[in-house]
């Protein structure tokens, strides 16, 4: 289990949320919208400050993601 | 009796420094094991000197008379019900905080005090650490038999001991103090007597104190009068042992800077929910946040007290501009963010009341209007989803969750800093933390974090959360919608 | 019931007395004294392992050999918390400063008999240096004991030394008239002469002894159990036979002390006994350790006793000491020694 915090611009405090790195995009997408009720295929995302256009069949370890990544998300 | 011709100062010395003496059977390592480890340098210990000049024989007669009037006091409070003298029972919400992080400061500053007094080989300094010692044990006494007074009526006082060491906010607190403990005796001295005692506890026992009175509250009132007291000898221990160092090699100056940088942020940032308290919590507000930061810190402590220390080459402290720029923010971020974590604490957020908003506005000009006041709309829109949903992500260093802004951006614009140290990755919400971090990676690391820790799995089943953090589910809430509310009302009414 | 108003047809009841976690101390009905002293030191989710020592935990159990299932059930017998200490120490220290004002009225210092003067002298500013160091050794103790109610006896036994070593100065500076260099030599002898010598020597071991409990133990079950009795109890009885009064006056204050120390560490003894068996092998082995090599460094001292006009031998006082205190403390209180022998065993029965 890794912890992953994810931060929608303007909404503080991010949320610290664990994940497995095996876990599938597609699933874990699915916190996001959950939690922020947001479309998490409608947002612009940065992984810590960089670019990040996760695919749904990918990974988190694949995607990059490790223990305390950061994604950023603009809604 | 014509007794030989002395002076105080001589006869002082007589009754403390010359007990001491340099021992032959163990080695001055053995002795004082943790002096050098530090590089602080001190040539000439008898240098320093006890401006107080307190003998045993006058503590506990000056303290005897001030307990009786103390507790004279609070068994008054509860026989006659002061707490219903109260402006509005909302004020409590600022004694849960205080009670939940201060009497675990109290007693690990007793214990800190013991360490110093031990390990610093000064007997000026040795005095007046083990005094200032005992002086904390009464202020953590004082405190935990005054705050069952409100204990007895209400909730969120009743097991103060669980919030201090498992709950998730109070962590700011104990990991500032439990930093302060594990570290050097200088930096500890550094730590708590001058970056807590001399630069901020005037905002918590003078502003919160009068704060406390405006508001008819005569326990904290009570508490803070004569814990103030006790302060006035413990920040002339902070100055005096400041300043030795300082003085006594070049060398130190570096090394005191480098504390003095650590500990004003540290205490800075742990106080943000000072600003909290005085500018929403207190039903009758007296000063708001940022007077009583213009007044005591940068008026006394940024301008008056490092002003005096450049002479030595000691600058005031890093990012010090930041916290002015801040001091317009900060209190209504943190009022935000907790008014969204009703269910996870144990004490009751609210909304600002219209009277609330109205003097917001007034001492916030520049930042309200704009601003804040416009979050405060939309959190309070029916449509809002006003509950956080889950665990906030907290700064390594002080712990706060991750909601202080990008300086000179304010709005709900956080700030991010992160650190790699062993391949991992640290994250901090200002710079001031991520230096300290950087400056000490393998101790700040350990920390530990409330939303790490429970996803661990280390409080137990996360059905079982309030249980582990002692609170009972009448403790949390809205404020409006509290017991605690409505049964202030209620006795109010019953009493009148 | 105190908290408790009838107003009206309506009352205004406490919801509850006292603090939740109260419950966790096993006292029928706790008091103030149980509020203010019970399970304030923080025993778990440490953030930090201290740079000074990094294998133990801030507050730690592992600092003592000795072990306990639950330390926070210990309660001093005097139930001292902040208040009633400064209460009675405030009404102690009257007591002194009116036995002060005695000597000074009735000329117990300017009158006592020189060759008294000259044993007071040999011993006494000495003794100022011994406290101080116990009182040193206490700092630590109180920093490192386990629980709240063990630590703060310790707290105020570590203020009290000091007050004791400030209260030895006083009666010293009572007779700087007659020995205008009371202080100073004493400190010489202190440091040079070979009747303290051991005594030092016992103290500096002391303030680096780091495991507490055998610091406690150590202090208040052997050294001051030898020492105090010694000085204040055999040497008083043998300055009221020099009509030394200003001496015997103010030898009850420095026994009181002692009875202080006493009465605590007896009551945490008997709980660590109680608590489990291996204790028992672990207080004897600081005894073992420590009670030769007191009841040595008293043996060295005792040619003081020689001064007096109207002397005893001091080999009799140090076992009245050992029959009157010691034996009836480890032997039949607590019973973890045997039996007590001096280096030599005297012919004085």
């Amino acid at each position: 289990m890794i912890f992953l915090y994810v931060y929608v611009h303007g909404n503080p405090p991010p949320l610290c949320l664990p994940a497995n790195p095996g876990d599938k995009w597609a699933d874990f997408k699915e916190v996001i919208r959950n939690m922020y009720k947001v479309n998490p295929d409608q947002v612009e995302m940065t992984h810590f400050d960089e670019p990040f256009q996760p695919q749904d069949d990918k990974t988190l370890a694949e995607l990059g993601i490790r223990q305390k990544s950061l994604l950023k998300i603009k809604a | 009796m014509a007794k030989k011709k002395r002076g105080l100062k001589e006869e002082y010395n007589l009754l403390t420094r010359d007990l001491d003496w340099d021992p032959t059977f163990v080695t001055r390592e053995e002795m004082y094991p943790y002096t050098d480890f530090e590089g602080i340098k001190i040539h000439n210990w008898n240098n320093l000197e006890d401006p107080f000049r307190v003998t045993v024989e006058s503590y506990v007669r000056i303290q005897g008379e001030k307990e009786r009037k103390f507790h004279a006091i609070r068994e008054n409070i509860d026989l006659l019900q002061g707490q219903l003298d109260m402006t509005d029972a909302r004020w409590l919400e600022a004694m849960k905080i205080f009670s939940s992080v201060a009497l675990n400061g109290e007693y690990n500053a007793h214990r800190l005090f013991q360490f110093i007094a031990r390990h610093v080989p000064s007997p000026a300094i040795r005095f007046a650490a083990i005094t200032q010692s005992v002086d904390e044990l009464r202020h953590v006494q004082n405190e935990v038999l005054l705050f069952n007074n409100y204990n007895k009526y209400y909730q969120g006082f009743h097991d103060w001991k669980n919030y201090a060491h498992r709950h998730w906010l109070t962590s700011v607190v104990k990991s500032f103090f439990e930093d302060a403990q594990s570290a050097g005796p200088f930096e500890a001295l550094v730590a708590i007597a001058f970056g807590f005692e001399v630069a901020f506890t005037n905002l918590l026992f003078v502003t919160m104190g009068a704060t406390a009175v405006a508001n008819r509250d005569q326990s904290y009132g009570a508490v803070s009068f004569t814990t103030q007291s006790d302060e006035s000898r413990h920040m002339t221990l902070g100055m005096m042992a400041l300043r030795a160092m300082i003085e006594e090699d070049p060398d130190n100056i570096p090394i005191v800077q480098k504390f003095l940088d650590k500990w004003f942020w540290k205490a800075y940032r742990a106080f943000t929910v000072v600003g909290y308290i005085l500018d929403y919590i207190a039903p009758k507000k007296v000063m708001s946040w940022k007077e009583a930061y213009e007044m005591y810190i940068e008026d006394q402590v940024l301008n008056g007290l490092f002003k005096d220390l450049e002479v030595y080459g000691i600058r005031k402290p890093k990012y010090w501009e930041q916290t002015v720029q801040e001091k317009e923010h900060n209190s209504h971020i943190a009022a935000l963010v907790l008014y969204r974590l009703p269910h996870v604490l144990y004490f009751h957020p609210f909304a600002p009341t219209e009277e609330d908003k109205k003097w917001l506005a007034e001492k916030y000009p520049e930042s309200w209007e704009n601003i804040w006041s416009k979050k405060w709309e939309a959190f309070e829109d029916p449509n809002f989803d006003r509950l956080y949903p889950g665990l906030p992500m907290v700064c390594q260093t002080c712990q706060y969750p991750m909601f202080f802004d990008e300086p000179g951006q304010p709005g709900f614009n956080t700030a991010f800093r992160t650190s790699e140290h062993e391949g991992e990755v640290y994250h901090f919400c200002s710079d001031g933390c991520k230096d300290i971090f950087d400056d000490e990676p393998d101790k700040i690391k350990q920390a530990w974090l409330p939303p790490h820790e429970i996803f661990k799995g280390t409080c137990g089943p996360a059905e079982d959360l309030a249980n582990y953090w002692g609170m009972e589910p009448e403790d949390g809430g809205d404020y409006y919608e509290s017991v605690d509310h409505q049964n202030f009302e209620k006795w109010k009414k019953v009493r009148a | 019931m105190a908290n408790y108003t009838q107003v009206g047809s309506e009352a205004i009841k406490p919801i509850r007395k006292t603090y939740s976690y109260m419950s966790g101390l096993k006292v029928k009905r706790p008091t103030t004294y149980d509020e203010c002293t019970y399970n304030l030191e923080p025993k778990e989710n440490f953030h930090y392992k201290p740079i000074w020592n990094p294998e133990l935990n801030i507050f730690d159990e592992r600092r003592t050999r000795v072990k306990c299932e639950d330390w926070e059930q210990f309660r001093d017998p005097s139930k001292f918390y902040y208040a009633t200490y400064c209460y009675n120490r405030a009404d102690f220290q009257s007591r002194i400063k009116g036995q002060f004002e005695a000597a000074d009225r009735y000329g117990w210092f300017e009158k006592m008999d020189p060759a008294f003067i000259d044993t007071v002298r040999e011993f006494l500013p000495v003794l100022r240096h011994f406290v101080f160091g116990e009182s040193v050794a206490f700092m630590h103790v109180g920093r490192t004991a386990v629980g709240t109610a063990i630590e703060q006896c310790a707290t105020y036994q570590c203020y009290d030394e000091l007050g004791t070593a400030q209260l030895l100065t006083r009666i010293c500076l009572g007779l700087e008239e007659q020995v205008p260099s009371i202080l100073q030599d004493g400190k010489q002898k202190w440091m040079e002469d070979e009747k303290f010598l051991k005594l030092r020597a016992l103290t500096e071991r002391l303030m680096v002894t780091w495991d507490w409990a055998e610091a406690l133990i150590a202090t208040n079950l052997v050294l001051d159990s030898i020492v105090y009795p010694l000085f204040f109890e055999e040497m008083t009885a043998v300055a009221m036979e020099n009509g030394a009064i200003g001496y015997a006056a103010f030898s009850q204050f420095l026994m009181e002390m002692y009875e202080y120390e006493k009465s605590y560490t007896t009551a945490l003894v008997k709980m660590l006994l109680a608590d489990r068996p291996e204790n028992k092998e672990v207080i004897q082995s600081y005894i073992k350790k420590w009670l030769p090599e007191v009841i040595e460094a008293a043996e060295e001292m005792l040619p003081v006793f020689d001064l007096p006009r109207k002397a005893i031998d001091g080999k009799l006082a140090l076992e009245n000491v050992l029959e009157k205190h010691v034996k009836p403390l480890l032997i039949d209180e607590l019973q973890i020694v045997s039996s007590i022998q001096t280096r030599q065993v005297w012919e004085v029965k």
